[in-house]
């Protein structure tokens, strides 16, 4: 049986307040899912819920075919590990410590690691690329090391199920990206199933292999990040943020409302990223427009009724079209 | 530590020879017979007291601050020992009212229900403590605990009020802490309880370095945190009892030791921690007691003038050093 | 917090109404300059400088820490504690309705005869009582420490009031009883001495130090200190003279005995801390008088010393006697009971632990606190008894009990 995570008609909430009912869900073993939605959507519900934190409404929760209430919580250990945003304080604890204690439901009742024990904490350390975090106390740590090292610490759990709430939050976008292609690889390289909540939809969408969306209300839909940008619920799930998901540029646009149009014509990395600039200054870019932006090798040309001018720099362009669109009296 | 037991044996007020104390010591005989008995009830009691009632000490300041997640606290800080207290003071108060024969008749009991009060006295204070902790930081905390230490000293100046005037004389020569004058009775009861409190404390150890993570964390390794933390508690409650009610408040020892035994070993690992703060707990009793009896100390040192005098640095040194441990006072 | 607010308001209306006679002012009587008695209830009408008007004095004999001298209308008090660092206190103590003399600003100011004081020295009620001042004793520090059945049924019917020992003592109490004389329990910590401080509030606070002289008879002559206030020199000669003389003739007998026991005295205060008379204290006379030895010797300590109990322990390998000031254990046992230390005493298996309770019929109230200070040969009487019983046969004993 390849379903690691299942449930059927799940409600989960509080007693007096449901947050989504009639869930359908499971999950594959050897996949990367990530749990998007927008913010009081129920996301952290959802998670705690499937980790048996928290009884569902009604339904259930089937972890490896057995429901997750009747196991106990030292076998739950064993087939589910979970990194929390929690911070953690150990004290002088280092980070092969800190692993270690994944290790804690297989151990007897001192704690005592056996080599095996020695040997799946060492695997599970490189296998989140912090080999070279193993001696240093845990508390000495940066935000991210410290993620790494946690993750490597769910690891050694040796979980069928790794689930992880919003670990990308707090970290800055190199240590993101380093983060989730970690657990690509995890996924995909040795075979862990794993659940992530996460605000990062961008690198979501690049990263999992599929994507679940639970919208406001409670709707739920699952799927490939693609299909559910093919028919809309993504940008549907995100609209009442007063985010615009552009489907054609695969990102969100950073304005809510529609500025100037623009037409840009070239070709190649310029122009992608002359698109980016436009958007960036508030404008949208159309096929056609009274106002051109036509890209010459090493320039810029602005071809307008009002006026022309060629520029060399995106910077130069930007400069130009700013007093273009702000204030245009000055222009006259 | 067999330099310090020795040491402690050999020196007080009434200087012995070594050699005869060593004499006393193996063939339980001296050409003077106070020396016997000085040596045999004063000072061996005194000694396995030290002994015993510092590892508990000590112990129960590591279980407080890995489950309080708090690198302050120690039952003397956080006013557990001032809940013993009132335990104990209620118990006095009862049984002066109750009958004076009672308890002289059953010391045993009586001995036993002190043990029991104390020991319901810390839960309690714990208890407002555990509400208390999850709404503030470590600091506030500290002063949270203090406030209830001094509560309960209140309730314990109106609680004597309803006694007569021996008996609360009589609490407070007890009040103050120290390891002498406890009986064999009460050294027979002492020794076996914080044995087993000791003992349950080892037996923690795995669940402890989880603790560490935190309860969530702990949760998911597979911990019942709820009942983890009520067997602590339980223990912290039976170890410092037993000690509050036989040797009165012991200031500080739950902190110093606690830390020195992390500053020693550099990890926070309750495998390791646990024996050496048992250690260590004995160890720096009998040091302070043995500096507290120095046969040329004129007037008498109190022990906790003693631990104050090693504890505050100590309490300083961690609240300074609290700015670089980030988060910690969240 | 509303109940715990009920409780303070409810704790504070259940203080205790004290019930004072009514202060009377003294009549002012003519003065005959060959009367022969001291004016005890009444003022001076017809003042002459060139009258005495005490023609019945004192003379102090045995007590070191103060003396009086006589000046016709006044009569000078100096008070010189036996304790190191503390200063000479001087009072003037004038006649009623004779001017005050002259005098230096730390001169205090008496007016007698005094009729209305407090005790909080209980040693001295029943001297009091003896010396006619009964109907003037309008409180006391506290009714734990007396068995004078006089006080205590005026105490009943609410003549005498309660102030308070030590920390517990309450100034308004006091205040509220208006008495004129408050006399103190002098201490050789300064900041526990507040008779200084009674004054500022309008009581005269006069400290008693009794307890830090050297001799037993030194110690009795302290009522006459008392009877200074009253201008009952008479009475207090009446009591004292024949006592002191009582007490040298008993002390003939014990001067040379077969051998001198040696007396172990204290009690446990700490965990490892006994109280003890200092070597020089009237008690440790008061055992060498009747022919025993004190045994503790190297310190030099007038009153209470803390010694550590090993020290104890060692010094008292030779003590026959204990003299227990546990007033509630019935016997051995129950002192053993009390504190696990009494049985290794030498005293506990030579069977000699005493105990000054013996005629106690209110539980805790031994007549030894508050009726011995008059009756220094009965106490010496008792103490030779228990030394030397072949001395005094078929004596019945007053003050000390053995412990069954």
């Amino acid at each position: 049986m390849s379903n690691i995570l299942a449930a059927a008609s799940l409600s989960i909430g509080y007693p007096g307040k449901t947050v989504a009912a009639d869930l359908k869900l499971t999950l594959t073993r050897g996949r990367l899912v990530c749990l998007l939605g927008p913010n009081g959507a129920g996301k952290s519900t959802l998670m705690r819920t499937l980790c048996a934190m928290q009884p569902p409404i009604s339904g259930q929760v089937l972890l490896d075919g057995m429901d997750i209430h009747s196991i106990s919580p030292r076998e739950l250990a064993r087939l589910l590990s979970v990194v929390l945003t929690d911070r953690i304080q150990v004290g002088l604890l280092s980070a092969y410590e800190l692993v270690s204690l994944g290790r804690y439901p297989y151990t007897g009742w001192s704690g005592r690691l056996s080599p095996d024990d020695h040997r799946i904490i060492r695997e599970s350390i490189e296998a989140t690329g912090a080999t070279d975090l193993a001696s240093r106390p845990v508390d000495e740590l940066s935000d991210g090391e410290r993620q790494k090292v946690l993750m490597a610490r769910a690891l050694a759990q040796q979980p069928k199920l790794l689930i992880l709430d919003e670990v990308t939050a707090f970290l800055d976008l190199p240590r993101r990206v380093d983060i989730m292609r970690t657990l690509r690889s995890l996924a995909h390289q040795r075979g862990a199933t794993i659940l992530l909540s996460t605000h990062d939809l961008d690198l979501a969408l690049r990263t999992a292999d599929e994507i679940w969306l639970l919208e406001k209300g409670g709707a739920f839909h699952t799927g490939a990040p693609e299909d559910l940008i093919l028919d809309g619920h993504f940008a549907a799930a995100f609209r009442s943020e007063g985010i615009e998901f552009n489907a054609e540029q695969g990102h969100f646009d950073m304005h809510g409302e529609r500025g100037m149009q623009v037409s840009v014509h070239g070709d190649g990395l310029a122009a992608k990223w002359t698109c980016r600039a436009m958007e960036r200054l508030g404008m949208t870019v159309v096929s056609q427009s009274p106002l051109r932006i036509v890209l010459e090798p090493g320039s810029w040309r602005i071809e307008s009724i009002a006026s022309t001018g060629t520029y060399p720099s995106i910077a130069a362009l930007a400069e130009a079209l700013r007093g273009q669109t702000t204030s245009p009296r000055k222009e006259q | 530590m067999l330099v310090l037991l020795l040491l402690e044996l050999a020196v007080g007020a009434v200087s012995i020879p070594f050699f005869d104390v060593v004499r006393i010591l193996f063939t339980g005989e001296s050409e003077r017979s106070t020396w016997l008995q000085i040596v045999q009830q004063f000072r061996l009691i005194r000694t396995l007291n030290a002994l015993f009632s510092g590892a508990a000490i000590a112990v129960c300041g590591l279980l407080l601050q890995t489950l309080f997640r708090n690198p302050l606290a120690d039952p003397y800080v956080l006013g557990v020992m001032d809940g013993a207290r009132l335990g104990v003071a209620v118990v006095v108060v009862i049984s002066g009212a109750a009958s004076n024969t009672f308890f002289a008749k059953f010391a045993f009991l009586g001995d036993l229900s002190q043990v029991a009060a104390a020991a319901l006295g810390s839960v309690l204070s714990m208890a407002v403590l555990l509400w208390i902790a999850h709404r503030v930081s470590t600091v506030t905390l500290l002063i949270s605990g203090l406030m209830l230490g001094y509560l309960c000293q209140g309730l314990i100046s109106v609680v004597l009020h309803f006694t007569d005037e021996y008996q609360a004389a009589a609490f407070s020569a007890w009040n103050d802490g120290s390891y002498a004058g406890i009986t064999r009775g009460q050294l027979s009861l002492l020794i076996p309880l914080t044995v087993l409190g000791l003992a349950s404390a080892l037996l923690l150890v795995k669940p402890l370095n989880a603790l560490l993570m935190g309860e969530r964390y702990a949760q998911t390794l597979g911990l019942p945190v709820f009942r983890a933390r009520m067997v602590t508690f339980g223990i912290v409650a039976a170890l410092g009892g037993t000690v509050t009610a036989f040797c009165g408040p012991i200031a500080f020892l739950g902190i110093i030791v606690a830390h020195l035994a992390r500053a020693i070993f550099q990890t926070s690992d309750h495998r390791v921690l646990m024996p050496a703060v048992i250690l260590l707990g004995s160890v720096l009793a009998l040091g302070a007691d043995l500096i507290t009896h120095l046969p040329w100390a004129k007037h008498f040192l109190h022990m906790n003038a003693v631990n104050g005098l090693i504890g505050a640095p100590i309490v300083l040194w961690v609240l300074l050093r609290q700015k670089h441990m980030r988060g910690l006072a969240q | 917090m509303r109940a715990y607010l009920l409780l303070l308001m409810l704790s504070v209306c259940a203080c205790k109404r004290t019930d004072v006679p009514a202060r009377r002012p003294l009549p002012a009587v003519t003065f005959a300059a060959e009367q022969q008695t001291n004016l005890v209830s009444a003022c001076v009408g017809n003042f002459d400088p060139a009258v005495d008007y005490f023609p019945e004095k004192t003379k102090i004999h045995y007590a070191s820490q103060f003396d009086v001298s006589y000046h016709g209308h006044y009569k000078r008090l100096r008070f010189r504690p036996n304790v190191s660092g503390q200063r000479e206190e001087e009072y003037l103590l004038v006649q009623c309705g004779a001017p005050v003399p002259p005098h230096e600003s730390r001169v205090r100011v008496v007016t007698v005869p005094a009729q209305r004081f407090v005790l909080s020295n209980l040693a001295f009620v029943s001297a009091a009582v003896r010396m006619g001042l009964l109907d003037s004793l309008i409180g006391v520090s506290s009714m734990n420490g007396i068995s004078h059945p006089e006080v205590i049924a005026r105490h009943q019917k609410g003549l005498v009031s309660e102030v308070g020992t030590g920390p517990h003592s309450s100034v308004e109490i006091a205040m509220a009883t208006e008495t004129e004389l408050l006399f103190t329990f002098y201490s050789a910590w300064p900041n526990y001495n507040t008779h200084p401080k009674l004054w500022e509030v309008g009581i005269q606070g006069l400290p008693t130090a009794d307890h830090f002289e050297q001799t037993a008879l030194g110690r009795s002559e302290w009522i006459k200190f008392l009877a200074l206030f009253f201008n009952r020199e008479r009475a207090a000669n009446d009591i004292f003279e024949p006592a002191a003389e009582r007490y040298n003739e008993l002390a003939k007998l014990a001067r040379q005995p077969a051998a001198r026991p040696e007396v172990l005295v204290g009690w446990p205060s700490g965990r490892d801390i006994w109280n003890l008379n200092g070597a020089r204290n009237f008690f440790a006379a008061l055992i060498w008088d009747a022919g025993g030895h004190y045994f503790w010797s190297d310190d030099l300590a007038l009153s209470l010393v803390p010694a550590n109990l090993e020290r104890v322990f060692d010094d008292q390998r030779e003590s026959r006697f204990y003299i227990s000031r546990s007033y509630s254990a019935p016997n051995r046992a129950a002192l053993a009971a009390k504190n696990p230390v009494m049985p290794y005493l030498r005293s506990f298996s030579s069977d000699q632990i005493w105990s000054p309770d013996r005629n106690t019929k209110v539980h805790r109230r031994p007549p030894w606190q508050d009726q011995s200070l008059d009756h220094p040969d009965i106490v010496l009487k008792d103490m030779i008894a228990m030394l030397h019983p072949e001395l005094l046969p078929n004596y019945e004993l007053y003050y000390l009990r053995k412990l069954d």
